[in-house]
C-alpha cells in the first residue's frame, strides 16, 4: 500500500518535473522573445526616425498638410516619431506572438501563422485609414476655403460633405480589406451612398430651385452680374 | 551656362546672330489688336532715343491663334530685326493670373534674358502685347537709365485711380518697402527693363524651377531687384490701358502674389532682417500720383466676404494667427456695415502673422495664402469706408500711414521669425 502511494507521488513529481523541464525552456523563449522584441523594436524605431528625419519627412508632412491633419486626429507628435512608435509596437507585438507560439499551447497553436497571414490586410487597412483621414481633412479644408472665398453660404456644409464622404468611402474600403462582412459592407455602402446622392438630387431639385435660377440668371443676364460685381483691380 | 531650355530655332539663330545693344521683348498671346502698333512704337522709340545702338526685337508668343506674330511681322516691315519665338508653356503656368494674360511668361522672360546675355546686349526691354497706352516715349523712360546711368532695373510706375490696385497698395508695396528698404510702386507687368549686368548676376542664375512659374515672373523679378544690391529706379509711364483686363479668382491672385513675397522672404532673411527704414527709389519721367476717378466698388460684397470668413474660417485662422491677433480679429465684428473699421495696425499684424505661419508651415501653403482673402477684403472695405467721399489726398495719407505701420511693426516680425528658427 505504502509502495503504491510512494510510487504515485514519485510518478506525479517526476511528471511534474518533466513537464516543467519541457515548459521552462519555452517560458524562457517567451521572455527572450519579449526582450529581443523590445530591443529590435527600439532599434527599428531609432533607425526609422533617423531615416525619416534625414529625408525631411517632418518638413514634408507639414508642407503637405499631413501634420495638421494628424494633429486634428489627436497625434501632436512629429510625423517621424509617430511612424517610429508605430514601428516599435508592430515589431513588439510580432515578437510577443512568436513567444506565445513558442509556448506550444494548444489554444494558441498556429497563432503566428494566422497572424502573419492576416498581417498584410491589417497593414493595408491601417494605411487606408491614414490616407483616408488625411485626404478627407485636406480636401475638406481646401473646399471650405474655396467656397468661403466664392462666398457660398453653405461652405461648412459642403466641406463637411466632402470630409464625411471620403471617411465613409474609406471605412467601406477598410472593412472590405479586412474581410469583415464584405457583402453587408458593400450593400450598406451602396445604400448609404445612393441615399446621399438621391438626397442631394432632391435637395438641389427642390430646395435649390432659387439658387439654380439665380445661377442661370447670372449666366445669361449679364446686367445682373455687373450689378453684383465691381470693377476693382486688386493688383 | 546651361541653355537646353532654349527652343532649337533660337539656338540656331544665336549661333549666326550679330550682336545687339538693346533687346526689345514683346510678350504676346492673341494680341493682334494691339501688338503690331505696340511693336512699331517700341522700335521707333528706341531708334529715336538710341540711334547708335543696334536693336533686336523679339516677339515671344505663347501660341496665338489669331495671327498675332504674322501681324507684328507685317506691321514693322523688313527694316527692323525681328525674331519670332514660340516659347514653351508649363501646365502650372496656365493657373497664373497675369496682367498680360500670356501663359508661360517666365519661359519668355528667361529666353529674352538669355538672348540679351548671348548677344552681349546692354539692356532688355520687356513689354506686354496687350498694352494700348504705350507710346514712343516708353523706351526712353525705361531703357535710358540703363544705357546712360548704369541702372540695373527700371520698374513701371503707372497712374492709377484711388482704389485701383488695393492688394498692391495695402500689402505688396508696403511690405516690400518695410522688408528691403526700397519704396517701389510694385506695379506688376506692363513694361520693365533690366540691364545685362542684372541678367548675368541675378536673373539667369535663378533656379528657374516650378516656384517661379507658380508665383509669376513679374513679382519675382521685382522682388529680386529690391532684395539684391542692384541699382533700381521707377519710370512714370502714365495710365496703363489694356486690351482686356486679367481674369482670375481673387484668392488665386492673393496666393500667387503674396506667396511670391513670402517665399522670397525665406531666401533673403539675412538681408531684410538688417534693414531699418525705407526710401523712395529714384524716378524717371513725370511723377504718378493717385487718379481721382472712383471705380464702381461693391463694399457690401467685400464685407460679406469678410463676414463669411469670420463665420466659417475661424478654425483655419485659429491655426494661423496667434491668440492675441485672433482675438482682435474676432472683436472686429460686422454688425454695423457703415461703421465697420479694420485698424491698419491689426492688418499689418495679420500680414506678419500669415508670413510667420507660412514660414513655420503651420498649414498647407496654398490653403494658408487663400485663407488671407477674406481678411484682405475686410481691410479693403474698411479703407474704402474710411476714405470714400473724401479727397484723393486722404487715400494717400491713409496708405502712407499703413506703410509706416509696416515699418514700426517690423521688429515683431523679426523677433518671432527668429524664435521659430531656434
Amino acid at each position: 500500500m505504502s509502495n503504491v502511494w510512494g510510487d504515485a507521488i514519485v510518478e506525479a513529481f517526476r511528471d511534474m518535473m518533466m513537464r516543467m523541464a519541457l515548459f521552462f525552456p519555452k517560458l524562457l523563449a517567451l521572455v527572450s522573445f519579449i526582450v529581443v522584441g523590445i530591443l529590435v523594436g527600439l532599434t527599428m524605431k531609432a533607425v526609422l526616425q533617423h531615416l525619416l528625419r534625414a529625408a525631411r519627412a517632418d518638413v514634408l508632412s507639414e508642407r503637405w498638410g499631413l501634420q495638421a491633419s494628424l494633429a486634428k486626429a489627436g497625434f501632436t507628435q512629429p510625423f517621424s516619431q509617430i511612424v517610429g512608435r508605430l514601428a516599435f509596437w508592430t515589431v513588439f507585438v510580432i515578437f510577443i506572438f512568436m513567444g506565445v507560439d513558442a509556448l506550444g499551447l494548444p489554444t494558441t497553436a498556429d497563432l503566428m501563422g494566422q497572424l502573419v497571414g492576416y498581417l498584410p490586410s491589417v497593414i493595408a487597412a491601417g494605411l487606408l485609414i491614414l490616407v483616408g483621414v488625411l485626404l478627407g481633412n485636406f480636401l475638406a479644408e481646401a473646399t471650405l476655403i474655396a467656397t468661403v472665398n466664392a462666398q457660398i453660404q453653405e461652405a461648412r456644409f459642403i466641406a463637411g460633405l466632402v470630409r464625411w464622404g471620403i471617411f465613409l468611402f474609406t471605412a467601406a474600403m477598410v472593412l472590405t480589406q479586412l474581410g469583415i462582412a464584405k457583402e453587408i459592407v458593400v450593400a450598406a455602402f451602396s445604400i448609404v451612398f445612393g441615399g446621399v446622392i438621391l438626397a442631394l438630387a432632391i435637395a438641389v431639385g427642390l430646395g435649390g430651385r432659387n439658387i439654380a435660377r439665380d445661377a442661370l440668371e447670372r449666366r445669361w443676364r449679364k446686367a445682373k452680374e455687373t450689378d453684383e460685381r465691381d470693377d476693382m483691380a486688386h493688383l | 551656362m546651361e541653355d537646353s531650355f532654349l527652343p532649337e530655332s533660337v539656338r540656331t539663330r544665336l549661333e549666326e546672330a550679330e550682336q545687339a545693344d538693346i533687346v526689345i521683348g514683346l510678350l504676346t498671346f492673341n494680341d493682334k489688336a494691339t501688338a503690331p502698333a505696340l511693336a512699331r512704337a517700341m522700335i521707333k522709340g528706341c531708334a529715336r532715343s538710341f540711334p547708335l545702338q543696334r536693336l533686336l526685337a523679339v516677339n515671344c508668343d505663347a501660341g496665338s491663334q489669331d495671327g498675332t506674330a504674322q501681324a507684328i511681322e507685317q506691321g514693322i516691315g523688313e527694316s527692323s530685326r525681328l525674331w519670332t519665338i514660340h516659347h514653351p508653356v508649363l501646365s502650372s503656368s496656365y493657373k497664373l493670373v497675369s496682367e498680360s494674360g500670356v501663359p508661360g511668361r517666365e519661359s519668355a522672360v528667361r529666353i529674352l534674358a538669355t538672348i540679351t546675355d548671348k548677344l552681349n546686349a546692354a539692356a532688355c526691354l520687356v513689354v506686354d502685347g496687350n498694352v494700348k497706352s504705350a507710346d514712343e516715349h516708353w523706351p526712353e523712360l525705361l531703357v535710358d537709365p540703363i544705357i546712360s546711368k548704369g541702372v540695373d532695373c527700371v520698374l513701371p510706375w503707372f497712374l492709377r485711380n484711388r482704389y485701383e490696385g488695393t492688394l498692391t497698395n495695402t500689402l505688396l508695396a508696403p511690405l516690400t518697402a518695410a522688408l528691403y528698404g526700397k519704396r517701389i510702386p510694385y506695379h506688376l507687368g506692363g513694361a520693365y527693363a533690366f540691364s545685362g549686368n542684372m541678367i548675368r548676376s541675378t536673373l539667369l542664375p535663378q533656379p528657374w524651377d516650378q516656384e517661379i512659374a507658380r508665383h509669376g515672373i513679374d513679382g519675382w523679378v521685382m522682388t529680386l531687384a529690391v532684395a539684391e544690391s542692384l541699382q533700381i529706379c521707377r519710370a512714370g509711364l502714365g495710365p496703363r490701358l489694356q486690351q482686356a483686363k486679367p481674369i482670375g479668382e481673387l484668392s488665386a491672385l492673393v496666393a500667387q502674389s503674396v506667396g511670391c513675397l513670402f517665399y522670397l522672404m525665406e531666401r533673403y532673411q539675412e538681408k531684410w532682417e538688417t534693414v531699418k527704414d525705407s526710401a523712395v527709389v529714384p524716378t524717371v519721367g513725370p511723377l504718378m500720383g493717385v487718379g481721382a476717378a472712383t471705380e464702381s466698388i461693391n463694399v457690401e460684397r467685400m464685407i460679406n466676404g469678410f463676414r463669411q470668413g469670420l463665420r466659417d474660417l475661424l478654425p483655419v485662422w485659429q491655426i494661423i494667427l496667434p491668440a492675441e491677433t485672433f482675438q482682435q480679429v474676432l472683436e472686429l465684428g460686422v454688425e454695423d456695415t457703415d461703421g465697420f473699421r479694420f485698424p491698419p495696425s491689426l492688418w499689418v499684424q495679420v500680414v506678419y502673422d500669415f508670413a510667420l505661419a507660412y514660414h513655420d508651415r503651420l498649414l498647407h501653403r496654398d490653403h494658408l495664402l487663400k485663407a488671407l482673402t477674406p481678411l484682405y477684403l475686410g481691410y479693403t472695405a474698411s479703407l474704402v469706408l474710411t476714405t470714400r467721399g473724401q479727397p484723393v489726398k486722404r487715400v494717400e495719407e491713409e496708405l502712407e500711414r499703413l506703410a509706416v505701420e509696416y515699418e514700426i511693426m517690423k521688429p515683431y516680425l523679426i523677433q518671432r521669425w527668429r524664435w521659430s528658427d531656434e
